[in-house]
């Protein structure tokens, strides 16, 4: 069963809650700056490419996890039995996803921003990357919402986000890493099949949780 | 103890590949020389582990498809015999699996090293196989931790099967699509020509077949026994 109507207010609902607790968005954001920053002085602004890369999608990645680790915190008790009586789990996971997906993809770029003023933007293409970003980003979002889903229901859910997705967010992380170094490199290559690839482990993600969100969310 | 065919078949096999394995000819290669024997060790290893992981994912489905069902009869409360409950069965039986599959995985994974040694010249490289090695053993030991952070066997068992799947086909991806789209080392991959192509002779496939089948076998019996073990300490609870 899913209702679009049901689909939207949650949506909504995930922005105006997260809009109410600003200081969760803070966090990331600080985060991230800080991340940044640490790599910016220890750099002392002699990176290469190679690196700048990598550190930037290691940036990405545990801000992702950071992240995630809330989104379900706020899901149990009183919360947790309205949300159970009010929609089905798929309305529930894909207002989730989306929310995250969009979260995660807005804070990709935000600290690629950040990352080009303090240690310099070397991308050859722009675009290549921006969407190699954002298609990564959803990725990392698909995975953290599955997992800290699962990571919610647990007894002692200390940590337990990141060992749950790291490992299964490596084959995102890779082919993004590849897409992204060869945007960074060469201005005008083809790196569609790099871009569909992270696609389909999307969709791949997507699907799974859609047929499996169910199993976690009973209770 | 029960004496089933294919348990000695098992055990006939392996016998048979270690002899063969050690004793049989091999074609003379640049580089690999006698190492090639590792094949049968090896590649077999990780053909059984395989096995033994689609046994613990079908298990976990079989477990989700019949969870509510046995919910529903047992009340929702833990059954004090509670192996009879078909629900808990499936799940240890999933748990079980991924434990053999984990062990022939590392074993694999040592062979693996030792060969790399002897044929790249050091025990880990960079290769898109040794990272999906190691991701699939990082993602099993997160299953059991995750296994092992509930206080209800019920939750742990449905959610630690829904981790299951998700998991496993994210693997598969990895270490089944991701590498054919980057260079390796490994033969078949990045212009190195597969093993069928010069070198799995009609010697070698005498032992390699027999290989994968008998170590198989040995994965299922100790999987069967690690179930018969887990049987007894809940009789004993």
């Amino acid at each position: 069963m899913f209702r679009i109507s049901q689909f939207k207010s949650l949506l909504q609902l995930e922005f105006l809650l997260e809009w109410r607790s600003r200081f969760a968005i803070y966090t990331v954001i600080v985060y991230a700056l800080s991340t940044s920053y640490i790599s910016y002085l220890a750099f002392q602004g002699d990176v290469n490419l190679k690196t700048w890369n990598s550190l930037l999608w290691i940036i990405i990645l545990f801000s992702a996890v950071f992240a995630a680790q809330r989104s379900y915190s706020g899901q149990s008790g009183y919360r947790f039995y309205t949300f159970y009586q009010l929609s089905s789990p798929a309305e529930l996971l894909l207002a989730k996803v989306t929310y995250q997906m969009l979260f995660q993809a807005v804070m990709a770029i935000f600290i690629y921003a950040v990352f080009s003023l303090l240690l310099g933007n070397p991308v050859a293409s722009v675009t290549n990357f921006i969407l190699t970003l954002i298609f990564g980003a959803m990725g990392f979002a698909g995975v953290l919402s599955m997992t800290s889903a699962i990571a919610s229901k647990t007894d002692s859910n200390l940590g337990l986000v990141s060992i749950l997705s790291v490992p299964i967010m490596l084959p995102i992380l890779l082919s993004a890493m590849k897409a992204s170094s060869i945007a960074l490199m060469d201005a005008d290559a083809d790196i569609r099949l790099y871009l569909y690839a992270l696609l389909g482990l999307n969709a791949t993600i997507i699907m799974l949780s859609y047929l499996l969100f169910p199993y976690i969310w009973r209770e | 103890m029960k004496m089933s065919w294919w348990k000695i078949a098992g055990v006939i096999l392996v016998i048979y590949t270690i002899v063969m394995g050690f004793l049989g000819e091999v074609p003379k290669l640049a580089i690999l020389h006698e190492t090639i024997r590792n094949l049968y060790f090896h590649v077999t290893m990780w053909f059984a582990m395989i096995a033994l992981l689609v046994v613990s994912l079908v298990y976990s489905i079989k477990h989700l498809l019949s969870d509510g069902k046995s919910t529903a009869q047992a009340g929702n409360a833990v059954d004090s015999n509670s192996w009879s409950n078909l629900l808990l069965k499936n799940d240890t039986v999933a748990a079980e699996a991924a434990h053999v599959g984990m062990f022939l995985g590392l074993m694999g994974l040592f062979t693996g090293m030792l060969w790399a040694q002897f044929t790249w010249g050091s025990f880990w490289v960079n290769d898109p196989k040794l990272n999906g090695t190691a991701v699939t053993l990082l993602v099993y030991t997160a299953y059991f931790i995750l296994r092992g952070s509930f206080n209800d066997e019920n939750k742990s068992a449905r959610i630690s099967a829904v981790y299951n799947i998700f998991a496993f086909v994210l693997m598969i991806v990895f270490i089944g699509i991701l590498p054919r789209m980057t260079d390796s080392l490994h033969p078949g991959n990045g212009g190195n020509p597969a093993f069928s192509n010069y070198d799995l002779d009609s010697n070698m496939r005498m032992v390699f077949y027999p290989a994968v089948i008998g170590w198989t076998l040995i994965g299922v019996w100790m999987l069967t026994l690690r179930i018969r073990i887990k049987k007894l300490e809940n009789k004993i609870q």
